[in-house]
């Protein structure tokens, strides 16, 4: 079987074709979900969020530009969902004065904690910055591919991965991730 | 080496991006310098929580429940572009319709001035109808014949042809004389209007005046002459002949145009 590639998919699913398009749900949904889970941190609200970003994409495919990826326009419209969400949901919780998200329980096995902690200290940087080291160190793109899809030049891109980078080393040791290092 | 150098060496290397050169002088640097060491090893600590992150990526078939949702709500306003543009026929463009009408308008006019000689100057000129009124003019083979009046005696001769339109009337003059005459053409300035006087063949003692109600030949030799005249209410009139010698008078007569 011949592998479409995606703008190839795209272009069919303009033209009417919804199988194309569940090919591109498969593609991608997997990444989009792993990306919106790791930043508003609740699944149920990740999986609307992934639905939404989906069927905000196809009512969009009209105005896709064939010159760019599909990908990086997927993860953009991503992106912006999230990025949204997360700003409304900070409006929400500024009026519920919620405190800092704080990592108190104790688990068990070491590998399971230091994960947890993990997703904590991540939990704990700007949403910008996290998005960032997802995007680099989880999806593993390239500086060139996080300017095409975040629309900021690669030298700001670099600039502010150094300092999410920072952020997240200051967020894990606060957390003791380190400590079961030595 | 600076902090944000080492910094920037140690992300680096943890993407393996470095060239040996480079790892070996992070080395040395890590070797001598605690605090950077230890920003290595907790980077090395991130990284390995991170891939272990990414392996444990969760998997996710939200397939039907998008395609639910577009089913429902968001397929039917789908709008299919067609893939070929359909050529719209030449005629259905606003552009070569609007088009033909305008160049189909340029051309009517073009016909009009150039064909029709349509006038949009108003009113007419007095010396509209003075068609054919030249000497070798075919057109007062068309006037009206007048009268033509001959004066013939041995010593001068005069022919005088006189014919009208409604408008113009037109005198041909032949005179031949050995001596000097003089040849008088009256009529009322109130019915006429000398417009031109010409000398189709004089010799240089000959003269030839106009006034409102005469013109006057002063000759000798022989001689061609056209005369107009405009007739300002277009009706009969007379038109008197004279032919004098030293102001004693050879001849005499009248003519009468616009008989009808």
């Amino acid at each position: 079987m011949i592998t479409k590639d995606d703008n190839e998919l795209v272009y069919e699913v303009i033209h009417g074709s919804i199988s194309s398009f569940e090919v591109l749900i498969e593609r991608y949904q997997k990444t989009v979900f792993n990306i919106v889970i790791r930043m508003v941190n609740d699944e149920e609200t990740a999986r609307d969020l992934t639905q939404d970003i989906f069927i905000r994409a196809f009512e969009k495919m009209g105005s896709f530009n064939f010159r760019y990826r599909f990908f990086s326009w997927i993860y953009r419209i991503t992106i912006n969902t999230t990025i949204n969400y997360l700003k409304s949901k900070q409006k929400v919780e500024s009026l519920k004065k919620v405190e800092k998200l704080n990592y108190v329980e104790i688990p068990e096995v070491d590998e399971e904690e230091r994960s947890r902690k993990l997703r904590l200290g991540l939990r704990n940087v700007r949403a910008d910055y996290r998005l960032l080291l997802l995007l680099k160190y989880f999806f593993g793109l390239s500086y060139e591919e996080m300017a095409e899809i975040m629309e900021i030049p690669e030298k700001k891109i670099k600039a502010r991965l150094f300092s999410a980078r920072e952020k997240l080393r200051e967020e894990l040791l606060k957390n003791d991730f380190f400590n079961n290092d030595r | 080496m600076t902090d944000k150098k080492i910094t920037d060496l140690i992300y680096r290397d943890l993407e393996t991006d470095l060239t040996p050169e480079e790892q070996l002088k992070l080395r040395e640097y890590l070797a001598v310098n605690p605090e950077a060491a230890k920003l290595y090893s907790d980077w090395k600590s991130i990284k390995s929580g991170l891939d272990r992150e990414k392996s444990n990526m969760e998997n996710v078939d939200l397939k039907q429940a998008i395609l639910e949702k577009i089913n429902m709500e968001k397929y039917v306003k789908q709008e299919v572009k067609p893939e070929i543009k359909l050529a719209i026929s030449f005629w259905r463009r606003p552009v070569f319709r609007f088009g033909f009408v305008f160049l189909l308008g340029v051309f009517t006019g073009f016909l009009l001035f150039s064909f029709l000689k349509v006038d949009f100057s108003g009113a007419k000129l007095p010396t509209e109808d003075m068609k054919g009124t030249l000497y070798d003019s075919r057109s007062f083979n068309d006037m009206r014949v007048a009268d033509n009046i001959l004066y013939d005696s041995p010593l001068a001769r005069a022919v005088f042809a006189v014919r009208y339109s409604t408008k113009i009337v037109e005198i041909r003059i032949d005179l031949s004389s050995l001596y000097p005459i003089t040849t008088v053409i009256e009529f009322d300035f109130s019915n006429f209007e000398c417009l031109n006087v010409q000398n189709v063949n004089i010799n240089d003692q000959t003269t030839c005046n106009a006034a409102a109600n005469f013109v006057q030949i002063n000759n000798v030799g022989d001689n061609k002459f056209i005369i107009q005249l405009y007739n300002k209410n277009s009706l009969q009139h007379n038109i008197d002949f004279r032919i004098l010698q030293n102001d004693m008078p050879l001849y005499q007569n009248s003519v009468t145009v616009n008989k009808e």
